[in-house]
Formats: structure tokens, sequence, C-alpha cells
């Protein structure tokens, strides 16, 4: 996924926020991405442009070498459902259904999965994020860690090569950090193109690259490990 | 999406706070719409049925002289105009399952035809044909006695034939049930009709005045010849003027029965205003819960757009639910609206309108005003849906 000369400005009734000034990166596949930056500094709207939640005013977004800027509404999900895969702070589970059910609700709009294969492949990601025990309990009968185990087995349920993550341990306590970002790290290894905004330094430990965002404008471009 | 899938989604959420509250909402609004439906209903279909009843619209002339009689068949606007021995005559009979004495049988002469409007059957045509009206009651009915399980299905007494005895002759005639007619809120509904000349078999021009007992304890009673005559005017709005224009020439009449208005006019009004009241009233609530509903809701819908759901079937799941919870609040409603359906129809109204009008159940309204609701709630849904899905999407950003 590469995105080039993306700007984007907020207008509110005061003020005119420029969020995103002229942001280029190319996201490989493969890799744990990284981005820091201070509060207000651009890192969700970047996220949010990336998954195609929000336009972007100037610049193009490319993904599987298409630019994608222009589609409709209908065909943008398409994109989000097949293509990316979402972690937010507050994990945003559906707070009715059970664990294995929250993970089974993005295959139901995928008909490359049938019926009778939703539930198998919703209990091998309960299981590869280490709740196989935990299936039929519902959210609230969850801890923080557990519920965004629940909502990386959700994000991975269409086979998503993009993951982005917004501040996904900003809930937890260190001990559940690591666990998440070990998974995660594990998920660029398989392949996939994960993008974490974190505050946390421990989050350099297992990316590949670290960007920097000040004002909406890329900074600084570390390569780690 | 398949039904199944989409019941998967939503089929916790239905009993969840907002939706409980509007489907309260929704069933208690139904069910005031629906009791001021039934009453306006009600109402119309009454005062339709008194045009047709010919009581309201019947003068007894006093005492007419040879001179009036001629100038009264002259007259306009007159269907009917007879001696008072037409009216009707009570005959014993114990044809009708129940003894002659529980048993409050009369028959009447059909003077017009168009008085008796045959629903099955056969007008009369043949002498001793007599024709029955399709809410049989020959039972003396009085609002306190009336039972319903007693009423007789016109239509089954056709085929049937009665033996009467005339106490002017003390002969036993046989006639034959050849027909029903239709009988409207207001009849009496223990009369049947035969031919004038059959009338007559059993009508007597002589009616007893009064009885006393002489010294002996021996009933003595007088008897006079009946003077009186009837008027039937053809249209409720002549009558007045039939009326006054007797009057002028000094002919004295009086009205056969008084029916007040009064009450079911205000029953109308009132109904009329607040069936109103609660449908403008309604609106707005509707609107606001629908709209608190999608408000409570944008970071669900945010994260259903996250994981690839798109507008249209956020759109439609949203609408499925509120068309469930209107269906729910549809069945709440009608189960609160049959029991007093019952309690109102048998103790309240019975006593005050004439005790053989049925109160119907529009159910067909009642069906059509819960589309015209839902139809409301899909296009709020839907306008409301269309400017916050949009927002939804930020709401599940961290620093939003
Ligand atoms: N929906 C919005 N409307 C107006 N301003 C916004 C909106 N979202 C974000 N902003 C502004 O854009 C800037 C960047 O915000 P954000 O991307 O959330 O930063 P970060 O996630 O790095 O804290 C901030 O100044 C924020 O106030
Ligand atoms: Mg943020």
């Amino acid at each position: 996924m590469e995105l080039k000369n993306i700007s984007k400005v907020y207008h509110t009734k005061k003020e005119k926020v420029e969020a995103l000034k002229d942001f280029s990166y190319k996201f490989d596949d493969g890799k744990l991405i990284a981005i820091m930056g201070h509060s207000g500094s651009g890192k969700s709207t970047l996220i949010k442009i990336m998954g195609l939640m929000d336009t972007c005013d100037e610049g193009k977004i490319i993904i599987d070498d298409k630019v994608v800027n222009d589609l409709s509404e209908k065909e943008l999900a398409d994109i989000r459902m097949n293509n990316i895969g979402f972690v937010f702070q507050d994990y945003y589970l559906d707070i009715d259904l059970k664990a294995i059910d929250n993970v089974i609700l993005p295959m139901i709009i995928n008909d490359n999965i049938s019926r009778s294969d939703r539930k198998k492949k919703a209990e091998y990601l309960l299981k590869f994020v280490g709740l196989d025990k935990r299936i039929n309990h519902y959210p609230k009968e969850l801890s923080g860690g557990e519920q965004q185990r629940v909502a990386i087995a959700r994000c991975l349920a269409n086979d998503p090569n993009i993951i982005l993550c917004d501040e996904p341990t900003g809930n937890l306590d260190e001990d559940n950090e690591e666990t998440i970002f070990k998974m995660l790290s594990d998920l660029s290894k398989k392949g996939k193109c994960v993008v974490v905004v974190s505050h946390s330094n421990e989050i350099k430990k297992y990316a590949d690259e670290v960007i920097y965002l000040k004002g909406g404008k890329l900074v600084k471009n570390n390569e780690t490990k | 999406m398949k039904l199944s899938d989409q019941l998967f989604i939503i089929k916790n959420k239905l009993l969840k706070k907002d939706n409980f509250l509007l489907m309260l909402v929704l069933s208690f609004i139904l069910l005031i719409v629906f009791i001021c439906i039934t009453i306006l209903n009600f109402v119309i279909q009454y005062m339709e049925d008194i045009k047709d009843y010919k009581e309201t619209r019947t003068l007894i002339v006093y005492n007419p002289s040879i001179d009036d009689i001629k100038i009264i068949d002259n007259m306009e606007h007159i269907d009917i105009f007879v001696n008072k021995k037409y009216d009707f005559v009570s005959l014993e009979t114990d044809a009708f399952g129940k003894s002659s004495n529980e048993t409050d049988f009369t028959i009447r002469p059909l003077l017009n035809k168009k008085y008796a409007k045959i629903v099955m059957g056969k007008q009369l045509e043949n002498r001793k044909d007599m024709i029955c009206p399709i809410k049989f009651y020959p039972y003396g009915s009085t609002d306190n006695n009336y039972n319903k399980s007693d009423l007789i299905n016109g239509k089954k007494l056709i085929g049937k034939s009665l033996s009467l005895k005339s106490s002017l002759d003390n002969k036993i005639y046989n006639f034959n049930i050849v027909g029903s007619f239709k009988n409207n809120v207001l009849d009496e509904m223990n009369y049947c009709y035969v031919s004038v000349e059959d009338f007559d078999l059993f009508a007597s021009d002589i009616e007893e005045n009064g009885c006393y007992e002489d010294i002996n304890g021996v009933e003595i009673c007088d008897y006079q010849k009946i003077d009186d005559y009837l008027l039937v005017v053809d249209e409720e709005k002549y009558v007045e003027n039939v009326r006054k224009e007797l009057e002028n020439k000094k002919i004295a009449t009086d009205y056969s029965v008084t029916i007040s208005f009064d009450e079911i006019r205000t029953i109308f009004a009132y109904s009329f205003f607040i069936l109103t009241f609660v449908l403008i009233l309604s609106v707005f609530i509707i609107y606001y819960y629908v709209k608190k509903k999608i408000i409570s809701s944008l970071e669900y819908f945010g994260m259903l757009k996250s994981i690839g759901y798109d507008d249209a079937i956020i759109t439609k799941l949203e609408r499925d639910e509120l068309v469930i919870i209107s269906i729910i609040g549809f069945i709440i409603s009608m189960t609160m609206y049959i029991p007093l359906y019952i309690y109102v129809s048998h103790k309240f109204l019975s006593e005050l309108f004439f005790m053989n009008y049925m109160i119907e159940i529009p159910i067909v309204l009642f069906i059509i005003m819960t589309l015209i609701y839902l139809m409301f709630i899909i296009s709020i849904n839907r306008l409301a849906m269309k400017s916050r899905l949009k927002l939804s999407s930020s709401e599940i950003f961290n620093g939003k």
C-alpha cells in the first residue's frame, strides 16, 4: 500500500485544521510499521485515510497497484472487507455478540466464505489469539486484553493483507501490550502489512520501520532493529 | 444478506433500552390510535345507519279528519301515511326455542318494499310469506336483559314455517319464512314483515283504552277505534318542514321516537380531537426516538463500516430492526386493545347505545395505520442515517 502526497484539512466552525500535509509513504507487505508522534499530530487521520474510512483532499492512495481514491462508497467498503483489518484502542466489539460471533460478523458479508466454514474459521482465529477457551463469552465477560485479542481475531476474519491499528494497547497494561505487539509482529512475519500507531516506546522493539509525524507531516523515518 | 444472518446480528439488540422504549412508545401510540379509529368508525357507521332508520322520520298524526287525510295524501315527501293499526301486532308463539311467556314477537305490514332490504332468500311475493331480520331476537329486549348468545341468525330461519293465531277470528294461519332482511342499528330485532293483506288478518282497528276493576273486582276494559295515523317522511331533512306544514294546517302531530345525537356527537368530537393530537404528537415522538437510537449507535455503525459493511447494508439492518420493533409494538398494542374492547363494548357502550349495535373492530384500518407508521419510521430512519453514517466512521478513531 502506498500513499502519495496526501493532505487532509478539517473544517470546523472556528478554524481550519491541517491534519495531514503532503504525506507520502510506501507501506510494504511483511513489515510492521510503527507510527509515532504527539497527540494531534495526525496519526489517527492517517489511519482513517489509509483504511478508506475517510477521504483525503489531495493525493493518491494506491492498494495493489490500483488508485482507490475515486471509488464509490460500496467499492470502498468492499476493499475494507477484503484487504483491510482494523484494531482500535477501544476494541469496538459488538457487545451483544459472543466472542465467536464477533469474529463471524465480518464473514457474513463475504461471499467467499461459506456459511458452514464461518464457525470453524472463527474458532481457528480465536485459537490463534489464545482465546479458544473463551469463544462463548460476551465482551463484558472478558478483560481488556482479551477483548483486544478478539478484535485482532476479528480483523483477520476475511484474510486482509493490511492491518491498521490505532493505539491498540492504549487501554492495556504492559503484559497485555507485549502479547498484542508480539501477535502483530507475528502477523507481519506472515507477510501482512501491519501499521501500528502507538505512544509506547515498546513498539520500537517489534517495528521494522518507525515513522514520526508532527503537525501532519512526516518528520523522521527510522529503520529499526 | 440472508434473513438468518440479519437475525443473527439483530436478535440481541431488540430488547435493548432504546429499542424497548421505542417499542413501548409505539405500542401506546398505536393503542390510542386504534381506540380512536374504532370509535370514529363506529360513530360514522351509526350515523350512516340512522339514515335508513325510518322511525326517526315517523310522525304520529292525531285523529285526522277526512279532509286532513286528503290534504296529507296530496303532500310531498311522504312515503307512508296509514292508520296506526298498521304499526305492529304482538303475537304469542313458542316457535323460536323459548316458551311463549319468554317470547316477544311482533309482525308488521311491509308498507313499502324499500324498507326491507333482502340479504338472503326472497322478498315478500305470495300470501303467507314472511321475512325476518338477519339479526333476530324475539325475546323482549331491553339493554339489561339482552343476551347475545340467544341472537338468532335470520338466514337460518329461511324455509321455516310458522303457525300464528289471530285474536280477531281465533284462527291459525301458517306462514313461510322466505327471506332475511338487513336490520339496521336501531331497528328493533323482534319483528318480521308480512304483506298488508296478511297483516289485516291480525290487526284490529279497535284498541284497548284502559281497564279498571268494578265494585265486585271484575275487570272491565274500555275500547276505542284507532283514529291516529302514522306518517313516514321520505327523508330526514324534510321531517321538520312536514311537521310545520301540518301545524299550520292545525293538524296535530308528534314524533314517534326522538334520538339525541348530542352524546354521540360529543364522543365523535373528542375522538377526532384525540386522534389528530396523537397523530401529530407521535410524529415528533417517533422522530425523536429514531434519531436518538441512531445517534447512540454511531460507534456501532463505524465498527460495521470498518469491517467492510457498506452504508446500504447498515441502513437495511437498522431498517429491519425497526420493522421488527414495529411489528412487536403492533402485537403489544393489540393485546392491550382486545381486553379493552371487550370491556368497553360490553359494559359501557351497550348501555349508551341501542343494544343491537355491534361495535366492529376495524382491523383493516389498524393494519393500514400501522403500515403508515412503519413507512414513516423507515423514511425517518433512512433520512437520519444518510447524514450520520458519514460521521460514524470518525467515531471509532482515537482522538476523534
Ligand atoms: N473530525 C475532525 N474534525 C475536525 N478536526 C479534526 C477531526 N479529526 C481530527 N481533527 C484534528 O486533526 C488533528 C489531527 O488529529 P488526529 O489525527 O486525531 O491526531 P492523533 O491521532 O495524532 O492524536 C488534530 O488537531 C485534531 O483536532
Ligand atoms: Mg489518535
